[in-house]
Order: C-alpha cells, then structure tokens, then sequence
C-alpha cells in the first residue's frame, strides 16, 4: 500500500497534476468564502471543465476544490456572521463572537488548523479503512447492494432538516426521475414523453446544475437590491498561542473523527458533522455554559468536523459506489465521465487513480492550512466582490456546463427547468440533496431489487436469509423509525 | 408555512397519482421480466410519494400557523424575471450563436441588476463570455452552438 501511495504521491506532485490541486484548493477557498456558492455548487460548475482531464487530475480538480470550499465557508462565517456553505453554520456561532472582540484573526487561524486536522484524520482513515471494507464489498451481490441502496434512502430522509417528511418527498420525486428513461431490465421506454433525448433518462449533469447553482443564482436574485454586508473589523495579526494550540487539539481530534464517521453515511454531509461536534464540543466541556460566546473550542469543533466529512464521504463512494454526501454524488458522476465505475473492483482495475486521490488529498490538506494561515488577507477581500458581478458568471458557466455534456441545447432546458424545481424547492424549505442521492440509488435499488428477484425465483425471502442484506434493511427501518421518534420528541417539547 | 406544506402535499399527490397512471400502461417488451414489469418500480414510487403526501397533508391540517412571514413575497418577481431571461437565451441560441448570445445574456442581467459602475458594463459581459469561450471550445474541443453568423 505504501508503494502504491508513494506513486500516487509522484503523479500529485508533477507540475501539470499539482498546478490544478493549487487552483482547486485556492478557488475552492473563494468559492466557500462567498455566501451564497457552497462546495457542492462548486463542484457541480466546474466539473465540465474536467472532461477533456485524465482521470486523477480531474480528480485532484474537484477533491481540491471540496476541500477548500468547505474550509472558505469559514472566512465569511467568521468575518460576515453569514455562513459562506451551510457546513460553516455552526461556526458563526463563536467564530463572529471572536471576530468582534478583534480576534479575526485568531478565530480564522484555528478554523484553518482545525480543518487541516479533521482532514488529515479522515483522509488518513480513508486510506486505511477503504482498501479493506472493498475487500469485503467484492462478495456483495445484487441483494446486498438492494438493501445498501435502500439503507442510503432511508438515511437521506432521516437526516433531512426538521422535516423528514419533506425529504422523504424529495426522496421520492429523486427515485422518480431515475426512472426516467429505458427500464434497465426490459428496455421499455418509461416517462419519456417522447423525446429520444430521455431514452437514456435525465443526464445527471445538468439536473445537479440546475438544483444547485441555477436554483441558488435565482434564490439570490430575490436578494440582489438588498444592501450587502462590508466586512466590519479589520484583521489584525493576532497569532494563536502554543497553549491555545494545545488547548484546541483534543477538540479538533475528537471532532475530526466524528467528521469522518458521519460523512461516511450516505447521505449525511458537511453541515449536520458540523452540528454534532459542537454539540458534542459543548456536552463534554468543563464550561458549556461559555459556548456561544467566542470560545475556541467553539470554532474548532464545527470546523475539524465539517472537513472531517471530506475523507470520510468518500469512503463509501469509492468501495461501494454509493456517495456519502451531495458532493460525492457528483464526484460519482465526475468518475463515470472518465469511463470510472466507483466500487470495489477500483481499487484493483484502477489503483493508481484511487491513490493518486488518497495522496492529492493529503497534499491537499497542507495547501489548504498554508492558505488558510498566510492567505487570508487576501480570500477575505473575495468577499467583497459584489454579487450582481459573480451571479451572470455562475449562470453563464451553468449553461455552458450543461450543454456541454451531450452537445445538447436540450441539456441548458433540463438544467432551467430544475432549476427552477430547486427555486421552489427552496422557497418551500424541501432540501435538494435527497433528489441528487436518490437519482443515484434509485436505479441501484430498482435494478438490484429486480436482480434479486429473478434470482430467488420471485421469493423475497433474499431480505432476510442473507445476513448482510438483513442487516442493512433492519438498520434502514431503524432510521426511519428513531427519525420519527426524535421529531415526535422535538414536537412535545415545543408544546 | 402552513398553505405552503398544504400545497405541497396537494402537488406531491397529483404527481404521484400521474406517475401511477402512466406506469400501468407500461407493458412488457420482447425481454420478459416475470416477476416484476416496467412499471412495478415507479408504481411502488408513486405508492409512497402519494402516502407521505398524505401525512403531510394531515399535518399541515392539524397543524397551527407558527410564523406570520410569507414564503413568497413581491421579490419572487425578480427570480421570475431571471427566469425569463435565461428561457429567452436558450431559444436565441441556434439563431445568435454562442459568443453574441452570451454577451447579450450578461448584459441583460446587469442592466437588470441596475449596475451602473462603466468598467464592469464595459468588460464583464466581454470578459465572461469570451473566457468561457476560449475554454470550452478551444481547450476542451466542445462545438458550441455558432448561430447563423458563425462566431
């Protein structure tokens, strides 16, 4: 493994390759850092600029940009009280009590070095801990992946905001979509209207462009006469002491493997692992009472939390080729573009592109704390470019992403039409990432389900005779139902 | 909150009972699947879509209004617009071509935005269109649309 990870860390290291991992990472900074653009919008923009890419430096590309935007989310965060990705909400929290005190600067050095913990931490998990689970996912069959398809759905709704129910329907209008096209068993022609574009179903690409940038430019045109925040408080140059530092560490350590045990979930990203290490920050404090009030722990928990999702969401996308989070999905994509099929026979038809990532994103982390900490004068000063400026851009590069997919001007309609869906979708508080997912699981599920069946002859006994599939199905009505158990106990305490 | 999810739910449930109806049209093609057709998956899709509906539907009836902010209010207007104008420039693609479609896109939406600074309304829409331009059509080889005036 070691050798493996030492090629990879050559091929991350050639100029051609590393060149792409420094604007990645830099602009994935300035792209989190401004409210409004998260990681996954990001992601989704710039993935058609990787089409004419090799396969590791695409990936080197978009790793390097998820890395940095979910750090940039931070800057803005800190210095604008306005999360620039919903992963930095949980930062405000302490991070703007900082910054008023004058503290900027220190604030948004321990969100740099609590992100470069958490994401060395998963990222060395990643490493470690993949290899073996694709070991094990190589003896899945079809109703493994049926119950493992069908366990991601269920996390999807379990974990969607304060209302499942709505995720659940997103859920169902994502499975809906996937069904769009030829049915995988049979060929016939399903929900196509007609149009020979649909034969293949919707291409992904441009539904994900339309849900998440179109959505967000019109979400944000709604806003454009609205005054924008000016960064108040000049940052000082005011460094973290050494026992800070060590003060900090345990904190960010702890948080960083709670990252990464959450985002290797499908379903569940960056914004709810920020949550959960600063809840959990505060339970185990001597002085939880202080939370919410500038305390250091209170910045560097959410921040080793939210980066400890990106190795940690990968996890499950590489050995199983289901993604742990928005971002990963279309990371999914960006892999079968390159003719990639994410699972466990990557890591032995493709080891040198799965290392070749492990080690972009060690690499990746370093350059993403020497930014954080001698950058961040000038990624502050991106958020001041104003919005009527970078909205026609995003747009602009929305529909030439789409189009150029199929060539197809039939795409740039898709990519609008679910943009405005996702406009809607916003407006009514239903979360886009449970579509994204279930477009992806849908057709594993139904595929699988229908493998499984003609496989045990129309019996459904394959859900409770094969162990590992009756595992994954138990856990996933566990998730619906401790779901719905923690709502009814929202409901009684608001009464 | 409380109409919004009511008719949510109403939506969710036409389009459930529409995803129903079509799929028990579906027939079996010349590969037979015997246990399960075309359309049993989008069948048991719609199924579910159409029962949390429903619970919505309930809930947002038991339900009392908690907040007084509306959902939609006079900006939905400029979304609207934004709309519009994006329909409109993928209709005048074919015709225009890439280059002198996208400068026109961008300036729409700037004099849209009301931006009166001279030197963005100068370079921006310039800027954009051309550096995408040169991206996607020169380094990526992607045949973007070249209008009838073949720029």
């Amino acid at each position: 493994m070691i050798e493996l990870l030492l090629a990879g860390l050559k091929t991350t290291l050639q100029p051609s390759v590393f060149i792409f991992l420094i604007s990645g990472v830099a602009g994935g900074i300035a792209i989190g850092a401004l409210p409004g653009l998260t990681a996954t919008m990001g992601v989704a923009v710039l993935l058609p600029l990787t089409f004419g890419m090799d396969a590791t430096t695409a990936l080197v590309l978009l790793v390097g940009i998820y890395i940095g935007a979910i750090f940039g989310g931070s800057i803005s965060a800190i210095l604008l009280k306005t999360p620039g990705t919903p992963a930095a909400a949980a930062t405000v929290l302490d991070g703007h009590e900082l910054a008023k005190r004058g503290e900027a600067g220190k604030a948004l050095s321990i969100a740099a070095i609590a992100s470069f913990t958490g994401g060395m931490i998963s990222t060395i998990m990643l490493i470690t801990i993949s290899p073996i689970l694709a070991n094990f996912a190589l003896r899945f069959g079809a109703p493994e992946y049926f119950a493992l398809a069908v366990f991601g759905l269920t996390i999807i709704a379990s974990i969607s905001g304060n209302s499942p129910l709505k995720g659940l329907l997103a859920g169902f209008f994502g499975l809906f979509i996937a069904t769009v096209g030829m049915d995988p068993v049979t060929s016939f022609p399903r929900f196509t209207l007609g149009r020979i574009e649909l034969l293949n179903g919707f291409a992904i690409i441009p539904v994900l462009i339309g849900l998440f940038a179109l959505a967000e430019a019109f979400v944000q045109m709604e806003k454009i006469f609205v005054e924008e925040l000016k960064i108040s408080s000049k940052i000082k140059q005011s460094f973290l002491s050494l026992k800070e530092l060590f003060k900090i560490l345990p904190t960010a350590i702890k948080s960083g493997f709670i990252g990464t045990f959450i985002g290797s979930i499908p379903g569940a990203g960056a914004d709810i692992a920020a949550f959960v290490s600063y809840n959990e920050a505060r339970r185990s404090s001597k002085e939880p009472e202080k939370f919410g009030t500038g305390v250091l722990e209170g910045i560097a928990a959410p921040e080793a939390g939210n980066n400890g999702v990106t190795g940690g969401a990968l996890v499950p996308l590489l050995t199983l080729g289901v993604p742990g989070d928005a971002v990963t999905a279309i990371l999914l994509g960006a892999l079968i573009i390159q003719g990639l099929q994410p699972g466990p026979l990557l890591f032995q038809e493709n080891a040198s592109v799965v290392y070749g990532l492990f080690s972009s994103m060690l690499v990746g982390n370093i350059l993403m704390l020497l930014f954080g900490l001698l950058g961040i004068r000038l990624f502050s000063k991106v958020i001041d470019i104003p919005k009527k400026i970078i909205v026609p851009i995003i747009i602009t590069l929305s529909i030439v992403g789409s189009y150029s997919m199929n060539n197809s001007i039939f795409d740039i309609y898709i990519a609008l039409i679910f943009g405005v869906i996702g406009y809607f979708m916003q407006k009514t508080e239903i979360p886009a990432s449970p579509i994204i997912l279930a477009i992806i699981l849908g057709p594993m599920a139904e595929s699988n389900l229908r493998r499984s069946l003609l496989m045990y002859d129309g019996s459904l006994s394959f859900m409770y005779t094969r162990p590992i599939t009756a595992i994954f199905l138990g856990l996933a009505i566990f998730s619906l139902v401790s779901s719905y158990y923690r709502l009814y106990k929202l409901k009684k305490v608001k009464v | 909150m409380k109409r919004v999810n009511l008719i949510t739910s109403i939506i969710f449930i036409f389009i459930g009972a529409a995803i129903y109806w079509e799929s028990s049209q579906f027939k079996q093609t010349m590969i037979k699947d015997k246990f399960s057709g075309p359309g049993f998956f989008p069948k048991l899709v719609a199924i579910m879509m159409i029962a949390a509906a429903l619970i919505l539907l309930f809930d947002s009836i038991l339900k009392k209004e908690e907040t007084t902010e509306k959902v939609f209010d006079k900006s939905i207007k400029l979304a609207i617009i934004g709309m519009v104008i994006i329909l409109l420039y993928i209709i005048s693609l074919d015709t225009l071509g890439f280059i002198i479609a996208t400068v026109l896109l961008n300036y729409a939406f700037l004099f849209f935005f009301r931006v009166k600074e001279k030197i963005i309304l100068l370079l921006q829409p310039a800027v954009t269109s051309f550096l995408i331009y040169w991206v996607f059509a020169k380094l990526l080889m992607v045949p973007l649309p070249e209008g009838l005036f073949f720029i």
